[in-house]
């Protein structure tokens, strides 16, 4: 079936309403086994293999919608319908990280969705009963579980904020067969259904709360994905501080009660840098009056985060309309909203679906230092990795330092003698050039300075250089890279 | 007299009734008090119980009086009628008792020095009487490793004089835990130190070899104690009536043990295994002047330097900067350098560095404040972070405090402050009931005055003439603004409300 045909079918299935009993989009639920590459940041040279298991609901047939999680790098994926034993093959037909939420093909196209009805609700309910369902041993079960609210909640590290459910579950020890870590958990995908609407999809469990994908920001994920392939999340660059106090508002010549909320920091290489600015008192967004604690009105949901704004039917490259009071005047501009991407933040968190990058260079491991590469220590690692390294996570790319390259380990080796301290330090500059990734690395391996290679770190407690010899340095790498069984000595997107 | 304090006196007099009822008894029976009748003995006659009635201050709160809590630790008679014993027993001091072996009566004592950098207290009875019969002890020099050492003192676990033994296990640079951010040479024994040890003398024959200091709670059977190099130098520092403290030359050494480059800085092979690179220099006007990066350091007062930054120091490989350790603030010290392809020799003054006195414990001067319109500012200190957090959780529960306490400084030079101001907390009132100022941020500006010290702020908020004052925090961009008249009017009645004698501390 082309792409274009099903994404249409899926359109039409979430846009409807349904009207059927819970039975009757029951078998729409897929258990869903995804053996993935699981890539170590720490040792970025070796890999396991995780199999995990997922929930998923039939959309179109053949289409599986299921969360991202667990999905990248898969290498054998099934599926299976409720009340038939038989595993299909499926494939991966887009993954959308910043949603959170993937699309599969099964590759026998007899997975069809119940017939009378769309599982998908297009409000979902901000309180009352819920039944959440996931398969146990292959089964399908169900547990009850109450919504708590509907927010936007800000989860450190993504980059979108939108709309989710906050249901408190009920569940007994099993939550599902893949529910024994967080991680598990977050890529569980429980089906969340009232009354015989699907509300949404699980996104994480805590042991108490379930965070769920709500199934109205889901379908307007489909909605845009059917129009546009390409189409990507959006949010808004700036941060902000609440406007409610009088003085601030008088301050910044604000007539009438405080209202709105003021820009504190945009960052240098956003969108929106130029455009709003610090002090700037941001009244509306398309027509969405901001209230001083930085909600607005939504006219489903009630009093919701601003933030919801950027993705309430809006994607990547939509115009927003901000209503601004700039130095005692009102202004309206129209932006573009920018497309998220991890690779926007100076620490990105997450390298989807890639291969870790490294370079040994003389035994010295040179890693992009990214929040994946924080979580090789482990699921406390916000409390157990070095704090000098998490501290990079708060700050901005710069124009000459878009992203960092860490030294993340040395392999000891005669070369690298008196550096096997060395570890978890930021790079500065190689042989005099600033290092914002591996590439950057190897340029300026190419240029020594009197045969040596210069690497300079970044200033912390330790000591803030090292010299290596560039005559030695290519057979010591091949020696670190044989001697610790690595595959390559570098790989580099 | 606060209830505990009352509370600790009670227990101590029923201990003492309890346990030396006889001895009491005779002295009533008598109805005088002979000292030199009692038993002769040996070094124990001049180790002294101390008992300490300590008020530190609260330090995110630091116009309140603290509690008064009891402790005890151990000392010992030297020459010149002064004990020694450990900064930590007496530090926030109200009362420092002090009873000498198998006497029952306490005598009240001061303390006149502490050098809270050394973890040393040099105490004085003004009472002559305490010193009757006690003859001093005499300090002797580094032991041997693999020596035996006995420890005497007051440890818990009872109240009667103690006494381990154990043998000299090392000797090398140490972290002293007192202030927490300095490092001295330090022996370790498998001699037991155990609270209430702290301070007693560490006896080789009838000499004093060391002061009894700290342990390791995650380590069996190792205890510190001070050697007398460190005794001596405290001494000798005082005897001017000041104390200055131990100077520190102020740089990084870092290991030089990559041939590459050991080349790289043109360095001869006959100076193979020597010399150790200087990393970094401290901000200190005389080092700065006189020592670079990339300095290699050969020798320090005619010690050869290791290439991995150690000197033979009596036996004992040690970091190098021990040698600084015999040298007094504002003397100088004989550096061999190889710099640019040349060996030079440097004679460089040093002094105390107190810089960075916020990132270690302080002790004995009540924490400054300013609060204005119930706004708390405080100069960020690790006590007080260790106030508002778990200890040693800081860089999790306040990453921004952390980073600018101990980071921010020094790897951002050009933005460096004599110390950063903390907003601590809000004390609420309608004036600054609408800022939702995010407490615990460090403050930026004040009124467009940068804030490089707390001393800075009042005249900040004294100096502004307009309608408003505006307070910018280093944090992401925000600010804070808060009407000048009003805040003005509501100041000292907030000042009263909340029980604050004075609205600052400088």
């Amino acid at each position: 079936m082309k792409r274009g045909a099903v994404c249409a079918c899926a359109l039409g299935l979430l846009m409807a309403v349904g009207q059927g009993a819970l039975a009757e989009w029951a078998p729409s639920m897929v258990w869903i086994e995804a053996s993935a590459i699981r890539h170590s940041h720490y040792q970025p040279w070796s890999s396991s293999v995780r199999t995990v298991h997922k929930n998923g609901v039939v959309v179109e047939d053949g289409k599986v919608l299921t969360t991202a999680e667990g999905l990248e790098n898969a290498t054998l994926l099934r599926v299976r319908v409720e009340g038939d034993g038989r595993w299909r093959l499926a494939s991966v037909d887009w993954i959308d990280p910043h949603a959170n939420l993937a699309l599969l093909s099964a590759a026998e196209g007899d997975i069809r969705p119940a017939e009378s009805t769309s599982p998908f609700a297009r409000q979902v309910p901000d309180s009352g009963p819920v039944r959440i369902w996931h398969f146990l041993d292959g089964r399908a079960v169900s547990a009850p579980g109450t919504v708590r609210r509907v927010h936007v909640p800000h989860v450190p590290g993504r980059v979108v904020a939108h709309l989710m459910l906050e249901v408190i579950a009920e569940f007994d020890a099993g939550l599902s067969d893949s529910a024994s870590g967080a991680a598990e958990s977050a890529a569980a995908s429980q089906i969340v259904a009232a009354g015989s609407e699907v509300i949404g999809l699980g996104a994480g469990y805590d042991g108490k709360l379930l965070a769920v994908i709500p199934a109205s920001f889901i379908a307007g994920v489909l909605e845009r994905r059917q129009r546009d392939p390409d189409a990507a999340l959006a949010w808004y660059p700036f941060s902000w501080q609440n406007g409610q106090s009088p003085a601030i508002a008088a301050f910044l010549g604000l007539p009438g009660r405080p209202r709105g909320v003021v820009v504190s920091a945009v960052p240098a290489l956003s969108a929106f840098s130029g455009h709003l600015l610090p002090r700037d008192l941001i009244l509306s967004i398309d027509a969405f009056e901001i209230e001083s604690d930085g909600s607005y009105l939504d006219p489903s949901y009630g009093y919701l985060s601003l933030h919801n704004l950027s993705t309430r039917d809006k994607f990547a490259g939509d115009l927003s309309t901000f209503e601004i009071w700039r130095e005692g005047r009102p202004l309206s501009i129209e932006l573009a909203l920018p497309r998220a991407r991890y690779t926007d933040a100076l620490v990105p968190d997450r390298d989807f679906g890639r291969r870790p990058q490294y370079a040994v260079v003389g035994g010295l491991v040179f890693q992009p230092f990214t929040a994946d590469y924080l979580r090789s220590w482990g699921s406390e690692w916000r409390k157990s990795s070095p704090f000098r390294l998490r501290h990079y996570l708060r700050e901005s790319p710069l124009p000459g330092r878009r992203h960092l390259v860490v030294l993340s380990q040395v392999l000891p080796d005669p070369f690298n003698t008196g550096y096997r301290d060395f570890a978890f330090r930021i790079v500065d500059r190689v042989n005099g050039q600033s290092i914002s990734n591996l590439r950057d690395l190897e340029a300026a391996l190419e240029r020594p300075r009197h045969g040596f290679h210069v690497v300079e770190l970044l200033p912390d407690r330790g000591p803030s250089r090292i010299v290596l010899d560039s005559a030695g340095l290519d057979e010591a790498t091949r020696r670190v890279v044989d001697r610790y069984g690595l595959p390559e000595a570098r790989v580099i997107h | 007299m606060t209830r505990s304090r009352r509370r600790y006196l009670r227990a101590l007099r029923s201990a003492l009734i309890a346990f030396r009822a006889p001895l009491l008894a005779a002295v009533i029976a008598f109805g005088i008090f002979v000292p030199a009748a009692l038993p002769a003995a040996g070094p124990e006659a001049s180790v002294v119980q101390i008992t300490t009635f300590k008020q530190p201050p609260h330090w995110d709160e630091p116009w309140r009086s603290g509690h008064v809590r009891g402790s005890t630790g151990t000392g010992f008679v030297i020459a010149g009628k002064r004990i020694i014993t450990n900064a930590h027993v007496v530090s926030w001091a109200k009362e420092i008792l002090v009873r000498s072996y198998q006497r029952p009566r306490s005598y009240v004592a001061q303390a006149r020095f502490i050098a809270h950098d050394a973890d040393l207290a040099i105490l004085e009875v003004e009472d002559a009487e305490f010193f009757a019969g006690i003859e001093p002890l005499r300090l002797g020099g580094l032991p041997d490793v693999r020596s035996t050492v006995t420890t005497i003192g007051y440890p818990a676990g009872g109240d009667q004089i103690s006494y381990t033994r154990g043998v000299v296990s090392r000797i090398e640079s140490q972290p002293y835990a007192h202030i927490g951010n300095r490092s001295f040479l330090a022996v370790q024994t498998d001699a037991a130190i155990n609270p209430g040890s702290s301070g007693g003398p560490v006896m080789q024959g009838d000499l004093v070899v060391g002061v009894a200091f700290q342990n390791r709670t995650r380590l069996e059977n190792t205890g510190y104690f001070i050697p007398t190099l460190m005794v001596r130098h405290v001494l000798d520092d005082i005897e001017d009536g000041r104390y200055d403290g131990f100077p520190d030359v102020g740089v990084y050494l870092s290991r030089l043990e990559n041939d590459a480059f050991r080349r790289y800085l043109r360095l001869p092979e006959e100076l193979d295994g020597q010399g150790a690179r200087i990393d970094h220099v401290l901000p200190v006007p005389t080092t700065e002047a006189l020592l670079r990066v990339d300095d290699v350091l050969l020798a320090v007062e005619g010690r050869p330097v290791g290439s991995d930054g150690t000197v033979l120091y009596r036996g004992n490989r040690v970091h190098a900067g021990t040698v600084f350790d015999a040298v007094q603030a504002g003397e100088s010290v004989h550096l061999e350098l190889f710099r640019d392809g040349a060996r030079i020799e440097v004679d460089i003054p040093i002094y105390v560095y107190s810089a960075d006195r916020a990132e270690g414990t302080q002790y004995d001067r009540l924490p400054r404040y300013f609060v204005y319109a119930g706004l708390v500012f405080l100069p960020l200190s690790a006590d007080y972070l260790s106030a508002v957090g778990e200890r040693g959780q800081s860089a999790i529960e306040h990453p921004n405090l952390h980073y600018a306490l101990h980071f921010h400084g020094y790897e951002r030079p050009e933005e460096r402050r004599r110390e950063s101001v903390v907003l601590a907390r809000v004390l609420p009132h309608p004036v600054n009931a609408d800022l939702m100022l995010h407490e615990r941020s460090i403050v930026d500006r004040v009124n467009g005055v940068r804030i490089a010290s707390l001393d800075d702020l009042p005249g900040a908020f004294a100096g502004a003439a307009g309608e408003f004052h505006v307070i910018e925090f280093l944090d992401g961009g925000r600010f804070a603004v808060i009407d000048r008249e009003e805040a003005e009017d509501a100041h000292s009645g907030i000042a009263s409300d909340y029980g604050l004698s004075s609205d600052r501390r400088l």
